[in-house]
């Protein structure tokens, strides 16, 4: 069981990095990248965070074993969730959950029932609530008008 | 007055008023410096939840067990999280304030972030016997002295910057080090200016935080009743009727109070007695949840096309506690058909909420959750008192039903529009 939880633990140190990896690759392929974001994504990202501090710290102890894998779980699934739904943009690229394209190739940008569609030459992003800045979103929007 | 004479008494007269009230200096910086602490207060409020089972003392078996065993074998480091998120909330206000004043008057960030650091651990700080600061008044004591400290500290700095003595370092020295350097004298001058009221404020046996607090605690125990509740709840919904941004403009005014009970009854709790505070920041929240009622009233009703289709669009987003969907679709922005029910349910979200902690029926809501988790489920982690979600129903039905009426008659109207629009485009043809 210690092993599970250290596991666990790992597991979610590495969607982080994943997250993260994400953002610097965006950084490093293009320029003007800023990680702007609005009121709500910022309590978000907070709350999100908040939940990995108590997981990483959390003691691994016989009384606690199903308590605390569960509480790491679930803070998996919140980091993932949360991973999927950044939307950051650059000069040229932008960011959609794990999907890096660039903006020349947005075709339209709309919105239905929470979820933001971004239309690329390719296919179809969709990102749930995304997490994000107003600029950001204004930013595809205006590439996908240019097409 | 018709409706074009209201329109244009808001856009000459209503709108410029709060404008300039909104664009004062210290309303500005003050709105930043309280969202400052948000994030720090969120995560603190997550370690506490995780600190303090949310379950009654009498309560026992399966998760409950498993969270106090977690919550006793992990106690030492949750309190340290907490006490660094949400019990030194006063400090992350200060952090925003001074950042707005720089901002808003281009002054150098870094030396004016440190002078206000310093005034406010030298004002709201005793020594302790025996050694150590007493930060007490790092938290919720502490956040109207943080508001002060974290303005009139810049300001006074770059006062005395600007009419005192200064050193002119040559061009050709770097701004890093010729900041510093000229800024030496009103530092100086800012430091004894400080170390002259901490003395003046311990003569009295006092701290500026305590101070301060004893000059607004008339402000916060009126905040802290209905009749407060109620005009925060109007006035919002007035302004909103209007288009302005009601939560904003309010806001502005009474965020730092109802933060500042919030963190009064997060230490409470912490501590392991109850929260006293029941118009807080969470409490707000309660008082937001009108948008939903009157979308569902929508829906059981409304038989014109406008109102079909604007339910359609606003069911989701008000599901997630989102109303400009609704206010500005329906519309709620001068809408005279649905204005006096539309102030009625508005009441009634602060009213029943407030009532039924005031009377001991639900707990008084300690916890922050992101204003977007649906309300049925936010009411109850807020409070962590199954009976919310009761007091939630019993105010969406009230509501419901004092919508119905009105929503009725509006759409009657809209229908009656409808088929004259369609008979006119009959007769064309």
């Amino acid at each position: 069981m210690n092993l599970l939880i250290i596991g666990l633990k790992i597991v979610l140190i590495l969607s982080w990095c994943l997250t993260v990896l994400d953002v610097v690759k965006l950084y490093r392929a293009d320029t003007g990248v800023k990680m702007v974001f609005d009121w709500l994504s910022y309590i978000n990202i907070s709350g999100t965070i908040g939940l990995t501090l108590v997981a990483l710290f959390a003691v691994i102890e016989s009384s606690t074993y199903v308590f605390t894998a569960c509480l790491i779980l679930l803070t998996v699934v919140m980091v993932w969730f949360l991973k999927l739904r950044l939307m950051i943009a650059g000069d040229h690229k932008a960011l959609l959950g794990s999907k890096m394209i660039e903006q020349s190739d947005i075709r339209r940008v709309y919105t239905k029932f929470m979820t933001l569609y971004v239309e690329t030459r390719n296919e179809t992003i969709k990102l749930y609530a995304p997490v994000t800045d107003r600029s950001v979103t204004m930013r595809l929007y205006n590439a996908g008008k240019r097409r | 007055m018709n409706r074009e004479s209201i329109s244009n008494w808001v856009q000459e007269k209503l709108i410029p008023a709060i404008a300039k009230f909104t664009s004062f200096k210290f309303v500005k910086c003050m709105q930043e410096g309280v969202v400052a602490c948000m994030n720090a207060t969120m995560i603190g409020s997550i370690f506490m939840l995780m600190m303090i089972p949310p379950f009654p003392a009498t309560a026992s078996g399966g998760i409950v067990d498993a969270w106090r065993a977690f919550s006793a074998a992990n106690a030492g480091w949750l309190n340290m999280g907490y006490q660094i998120g949400l019990n030194a909330a006063g400090f992350y206000i200060l952090i925003g304030m001074v950042n707005a004043v720089c901002k808003h008057d281009k002054a150098p960030l870094v030396n004016n972030m440190v002078l206000a650091i310093f005034s406010y651990i030298c004002l709201q700080c005793s020594f302790l016997e025996g050694g150590g600061l007493d930060i007490g008044f790092w938290g919720a004591k502490g956040m109207m002295a943080a508001l002060l400290v974290g303005y009139f500290v810049p300001e006074l700095n770059m006062w005395l910057r600007k009419h005192g003595i200064k050193i002119k370092m040559p061009d050709s020295v770097p701004p890093f080090i010729a900041d510093p350097i000229e800024e030496i004298f009103s530092s100086f001058g800012t430091v004894a200016i400080v170390f002259a009221v901490k003395l003046i404020f311990a003569a009295f046996g006092t701290t500026l935080g305590a101070f301060v607090n004893s000059l607004f605690s008339p402000l916060f125990s009126a905040t802290d009743s209905l009749t407060a509740v109620l005009i925060y709840c109007i006035l919002v919904r007035i302004l909103w009727f209007f288009g302005l941004h009601g939560n904003n403009i309010a806001g502005a005014v009474v965020n730092a109070v109802l933060m500042q009970n919030f963190v009064a009854n997060a230490e409470a709790v912490a501590s392991g007695g109850q929260p006293t505070y029941i118009f807080n920041s969470a409490f707000q929240q309660w008082t937001t949840q009108g948008i939903l009622f009157i979308v569902l009233a929508v829906i059981l009703v409304a038989k014109s096309e406008q109102l079909k289709a604007v339910s359609k669009v606003s069911l989701a987003p008000a599901l997630f506690n989102i109303g400009e969907p609704t206010t500005f679709g329906l519309p709620l922005i001068l809408n005279f058909d649905i204005f006096v029910p539309y102030l009625i349910v508005f009441a009634l979200n602060g009213l029943i909420p407030y009532l039924a902690c005031k009377f001991g029926f639900m707990n008084i809501p300690y916890i922050d959750v992101p204003f977007t988790v649906p309300a049925i489920i936010k009411v109850f982690v807020m409070s962590m008192d199954f009976r919310a979600i009761l007091v939630y129903l019993v105010n969406a039905v009230a509501c419901i039903l004092i919508m119905i009426p009105a929503i009725k008659k509006y759409d009657a109207k809209l229908l009656a529009q409808e088929h004259a629009e369609a008979n006119e485009a009959e007769a064309a043809l």
